[in-house]
């Protein structure tokens, strides 16, 4: 029981600044195994920086981070790969690698110094591209694909490292909404079947609704709120991080709340009419 | 098949090396002077003059063409995953404009002040004296391009490219001051010979550039890595800032050994991995086996060529891989070009 209360990764009062700017200040978050977590927040208020954290490429400037209960810092880099894989917001790979080779370099970790990958890596890569639905692209050069098929690549070559925190940086920026909520329905899958933990930075607020089993909520390098999406994305959370009017509402079908952008004639109108809107 | 498999690397591999030694002896045999090998292979002793002339002429240049073309090939595609651009070459990072600048000096300190000694202390001499050069100019330049305490790709390929023009221009400057026959040894350097060497030369070299090469090619799977960018390889499990510190070193190991026995040849680093990449793929744990066999098998058969085709006189092997480089290279950038630069 206790093993399962655990968090996989806890950020204890983590702060960072970039030479003499303050990025994150005092940061707790504490992320269970097996769900999807969501980073939210306007432009600059830290989540690409606490994502960077959480992967382990910088160390923070105090508090500490610890993944399955040993500080991040103490792991050793190949070992950490086999457990965290990132997928950053867009990809540029300079060499005229194909998509294949580019979703094996996935197994990199896995692999001995002089080693090739095995039939058990390319089964794994296959798998990855499947669930990614890049199979049929698997002999095209990376160079070749649009944006999006590019991100679904590096998406299953993150797969491939079959971690068991997946961190995605805007992963579908560049996608169209079908393609969106198939990203976002395979993560969920992956989270129910296989227990994988995602933490997802995500501009789209209806998607980090419909998806997510917890988010926060940063605004300036702290924490303004954490919790389920209904607790924390609220007309006055909205209001006092983004600085503006929204309509939130009930979605029918799914149950979950939905966040509509308001223009400056319906702001001013609301403002008049009801100053104290909750 | 579109990933690298241990078939496909023992294949291209074993293929390459085949080819390698096939044109190691053809090379060795063709020339100014006729020899048979047939007539070698029976009386294989100094008593035989065609065997003088194969063992102790020829076979040391093509074993050196090999060295040097080898190194070059490896130094090239290492260089150019390093600095993220597909179209760097080991001549880019400085390395060899301070190696050139010191054999330069030494050269014509030497023929003026003991111009009676003999010709292999001279050359030897000069040798030693650009890869002091190199190791400088190694360290200077791994100085420069730290910043922040970390080595910077776009730092590096801009202080070496500022400081090979430097280089440049001062060896335009020593040429100006100098006599005609000086200025004749300069420029003979400046396009990169590999006639006139001994045995202890070819084996001093090849140690040098045996340790480079084997470091690099053994980082293949991590250099492939790199192209992801850095926070991606990290992420991936690979310590960048020792892996970068690594192939700068190991690559002005190579530059420095190779430019201190044959000058400036330019244009191996650069066109061979670029062409294997094309034909083999991307992956460096075959492009960098593949390009040591591939700039070894170019260069023996460049300068196979710069010894027989203006025969009984000799041209310098660099204007040989200048001219069969520059153009193919040009040809390669109008068809391959916008994969280059375009992204």
């Amino acid at each position: 029981m206790s093993e399962k209360t655990q968090p996989l990764l806890r950020c204890d009062t983590v702060s960072f600044a970039y030479d003499k700017i303050a990025a994150l200040s005092s940061v707790s978050v504490e992320i269970t195994p097996g769900e999807i977590f969501g980073l939210l927040g306007p432009n600059g208020s830290g989540k690409s920086t606490l994502l960077r954290l959480m992967s382990g490429v910088t160390s923070p400037r105090s508090g500490q981070i610890l993944f399955a209960g040993q500080n991040l810092q103490t792991y050793e880099r190949e070992a950490l790969a086999r457990q965290i894989a990132v997928v950053p917001q867009e990809s540029r790979i300079e060499l005229p690698f194909s998509v294949l080779e580019v979703v094996l370099m996935g197994r990199s970790p896995y692999l001995k110094r002089f080693g090739f990958e095995q039939a058990r890596d390319l089964a794994i890569a296959q798998h990855a591209m499947e669930h990614t639905g890049v199979s049929t692209l698997a002999t095209r050069e990376i160079h070749e694909l649009s944006g999006g098929e590019r991100q679904r690549v590096v998406l299953a070559r993150a797969l491939a490292q079959e971690p068991q925190l997946l961190l995605l940086d805007e992963p579908t920026a560049f996608l169209d909404i079908k393609h969106q909520v198939e990203v976002y329905d395979l993560l969920k899958r992956l989270s129910r079947q296989q227990g994988l933990t995602v933490v997802a930075i995500m501009h789209d607020l209806n998607l980090a609704a419909l998806y997510c089993d917890r988010v926060a909520l940063l605004k300036s390098g702290k924490v303004f709120a954490q919790g389920t999406p209904e607790q924390v994305l609220t007309y006055v959370n909205i209001k006092a991080v983004y600085d503006t009017e929204v309509y939130i509402g009930m979605n029918d079908i799914t149950g979950k709340v939905h966040i509509l952008p308001l223009d400056e004639e319906n702001r001013r109108r609301l403002q008049r009419e009801e100053p104290n809107r909750r | 098949m579109s990933y690298l498999t241990k078939q496909k690397w023992l294949l291209v591999n074993s293929a390459l090396a085949i080819a390698l030694i096939l044109s190691l002896v053809l090379c060795a045999a063709i020339g100014a002077e006729h020899i048979s090998l047939a007539q070698i292979w029976h009386s294989p002793s100094l008593d035989n003059p065609e065997a003088v002339i194969f063992f102790r002429i020829r076979l040391p240049r093509v074993l050196l063409a090999v060295i040097v073309g080898g190194a070059l090939g490896v130094a090239g595609a290492a260089l150019q995953a390093l600095l993220h651009n597909p179209l760097a070459c080991p001549h880019l990072i400085g390395v060899s404009g301070g190696a050139s600048l010191c054999g330069i000096l030494a050269l014509v300190s030497t023929s003026v002040l003991a111009s009676h000694t003999p010709e292999f202390v001279r050359l030897s001499f000069v040798s030693v004296a650009a890869f002091a050069g190199a190791i400088g100019t190694t360290v200077l330049i791994y100085r420069l391009a730290l910043v922040h305490g970390r080595l910077q790709p776009y730092a590096l390929l801009l202080t070496g490219v500022v400081f090979n023009a430097f280089c440049s221009a001062l060896i335009m400057l020593v040429n100006s001051l100098v006599d005609f026959y000086q200025s004749h040894a300069i420029l003979f350097w400046l396009m990169g010979s590999l006639a006139t060497h001994d045995y202890v030369t070819v084996g001093l070299t090849s140690l040098y550039v045996l340790i480079g090469v084997t470091w690099l090619i053994a980082q293949g799977r991590r250099l492939n890595l790199l192209s992801l960018g850095e926070e991606g390889a990290l992420q991936l499990g690979v310590d960048i800032e020792t892996l970068r510190r690594g192939i700068f070193l190991a690559a002005s190991l190579l530059v420095g050994a190779i430019v201190a026995v044959s000058g400036m040849i330019g244009f191996v680093g650069l066109i061979v991995p670029h062409l294997l990449r094309l034909v083999f793929g991307a992956d460096h744990r075959l492009l960098l086996p593949a390009s040591l066999f591939g700039g070894a098998l170019f260069l023996v058969w460049a300068d196979t060529l710069a010894r027989t085709v203006a025969s009984p006189s000799e041209l310098p092997v660099g204007v040989v891989t200048a001219m069969c480089g520059g153009p193919f290279f040009l040809y390669l950038l109008r068809k391959e070009g916008r994969k280059v630069f375009v992204q």
